[in-house]
C-alpha cells in the first residue's frame, strides 16, 4: 500500500496525452492572432466532433434562443472556451470508453453518471450566472475519472473494492480508501495535473466528495451537489448505490433558488437524455 | 375505464385497451400490449391518430399518481440515503427524485430493483 501512489503516478505516465484536436485548439487559443473563424474551421474539420458538439449545445441546459446549426455560431454564442471544453469532455469519454471493464462496472453506466453530473453542474452554473461557466460541464464529466484509472491499474483489487462497498453498504470512495489506500478523487487529481486542466477543475475533481476545498470554490460545491443529485435522480450509475450527506457549506455557498430541483427536473431530465443519446449513441 | 387518447399523449408504459386495426380490419396490436418507444414510430407510419388505453392518462395530473407508487418511490430513494433530517434544499431534491423515479417506474426501466 505504501507504493500505491507512486504506481498511480507511473500508470498515469502511460495514459495517452489528450487528443490532437484539443492540443491544437489550446495552442490556437493562446495565439494572439486567433479568431473565431480559425477556431470554427479547425473544429469543423472533425465531422463527428462537430456533430456531437452541436447536439450538446442544443440541449435545454444551454437554453439558447434558437437552434444552432454550425460550429461558428456555437462559438459566437457560447465562446471559444466552452466549445473547447466540450470537445475535451467528448475526447476523454472517447479515450476511455474503448477500454473494457467488468460487468459490475459498465462504462456506459459510468459515463451516464458523469454526463448526468455534467448536465446538472452546468445548469447550476447557468442558474447562478457564475464567472467561468465553461468549466462546469467539463468538471462534471471528469469528476470520477479516477475510478477508471484505479480500475485499469488495480483491476483485481478493484473487484474487492466493489465487493467491500456492497457488503458494508458504503460508497466506493470509502471502500477505495480502505482497500487501496488511495481514492478516485486523488487519482483523478493526478491525471488532471498531467493534462494541465484548469486549477478550478482540478480542485472540483479532488474535493467532489468533501464538497469544499477550503476556499469557497463555487465549482467544487456545484460538482459535489450535482454528484449527489445525479445519484438521487438515477442519472446513470456511479458504481455504488449510496448517497452521502451533502456538505452544508456547499448548499450555503451556492444558495440555489428555492425549489430549484422540482422546478428544473424537466429541463435536467430532457438534457440528460439528449446528451446521453448523442454522446454515447445508445438508447 | 378505457380512455381514448391522441397520438401526442401516448407515453411508453401505457397499456392498450382496444385492438389497433389497419384499414383492412386486420389486427396490428392486441389489447394488453404495453406501449414501447418502437410502437410510437409504428403508429406514425400507420397514420394512427388515436388509440384506446387502459385506465386514465397517468400524466394528466400529478394528483392521479397512486399513493402506493409514490410510497414505493420514496422508499426506493430513502434506503439509499446515508443521512436523515433533510434540510429544505435536500427535501426539494428528494421530491424531484420521487417524480423521476415514478417516471422510471411507469416506463418500466428499473427492472433489476431488488425488493
Ligand atoms: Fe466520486
Ligand atoms: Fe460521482
Amino acid at each position: 500500500m505504501i507504493n500505491i501512489e507512486k504506481r498511480i503516478y507511473d500508470a498515469i505516465e502511460e495514459v495517452p496525452t489528450l487528443p490532437t484536436i484539443y492540443s491544437v485548439l489550446s495552442d490556437t487559443l493562446i495565439s494572439p492572432n486567433a479568431n473565431a473563424a480559425d477556431i470554427a474551421h479547425l473544429i469543423s474539420t472533425d465531422q463527428s466532433a462537430s456533430f456531437k458538439v452541436l447536439k450538446v449545445v442544443n440541449s435545454p441546459i444551454y437554453h439558447l434562443s434558437s437552434r444552432i446549426e454550425s460550429i461558428s455560431l456555437a462559438v459566437l454564442h457560447l465562446g471559444f472556451n466552452e466549445i473547447r471544453n466540450i470537445i475535451l469532455a467528448l475526447s476523454v469519454i472517447n479515450l476511455f470508453s474503448k477500454k473494457k471493464l467488468i460487468a459490475a462496472f459498465r462504462p456506459v453506466d459510468f459515463w451516464k453518471h458523469s454526463i448526468g453530473v455534467g448536465v446538472i453542474t452546468r445548469y447550476i452554473g447557468n442558474t447562478l450566472q457564475v464567472a467561468r461557466p465553461e468549466n462546469y460541464f467539463l468538471s462534471g464529466i471528469m469528476h470520477d475519472i479516477g475510478k477508471l484509472v484505479l480500475f485499469e491499474n488495480f483491476g483485481d483489487q478493484y473487484e474487492k473494492v466493489l465487493q467491500y462497498s456492497e457488503e458494508r453498504k458504503c460508497q466506493l470512495i470509502d471502500a477505495e480508501k480502505e482497500i487501496l489506500g488511495i481514492d478516485h478523487s486523488a487519482a483523478g487529481a493526478i491525471l488532471a495535473e498531467k493534462w494541465k486542466l484548469p486549477d478550478s477543475v482540478l480542485k472540483a475533481m479532488k474535493y467532489h466528495h468533501e464538497g469544499s476545498s477550503g476556499d469557497k470554490d463555487m465549482l467544487t460545491a456545484a460538482v459535489h451537489i450535482s454528484d449527489i443529485a445525479a445519484r438521487m435522480l438515477e442519472f446513470g450509475f456511479a458504481g455504488d448505490d449510496y448517497v452521502q450527506k451533502p456538505n452544508p457549506e456547499a448548499w450555503e455557498l451556492l444558495k440555489l433558488p428555492p425549489h430549484f430541483f422540482t422546478k428544473s427536473i424537466g429541463v435536467l431530465t430532457a438534457s440528460f437524455d439528449e446528451t446521453v443519446n448523442s454522446i454515447l449513441n445508445c438508447d | 375505464m378505457p380512455t381514448i387518447i391522441h397520438l401526442e399523449e401516448i407515453v411508453p408504459g401505457m397499456v392498450l385497451g382496444e385492438p389497433i386495426l389497419n384499414r383492412y380490419g386486420q389486427t396490428l396490436l392486441t389489447p394488453g400490449v404495453v406501449i414501447e418507444e418502437k410502437h410510437l414510430l409504428m403508429f406514425k407510419t400507420w397514420g394512427i391518430k388515436h388509440i384506446t388505453i387502459e385506465g386514465s392518462t397517468p400524466r394528466a395530473d400529478a394528483g392521479e399518481v397512486s399513493e402506493d407508487l409514490k410510497n414505493l418511490a420514496r422508499k426506493h430513494i430513502q434506503k439509499r440515503l446515508l443521512w436523515q433530517d433533510l434540510n429544505p434544499m435536500e427535501e426539494d431534491l428528494f421530491n424531484a427524485s420521487v417524480e423521476r423515479v415514478i417516471d422510471i417506474y411507469s416506463s418500466s426501466d428499473l427492472e433489476n430493483d431488488d425488493d
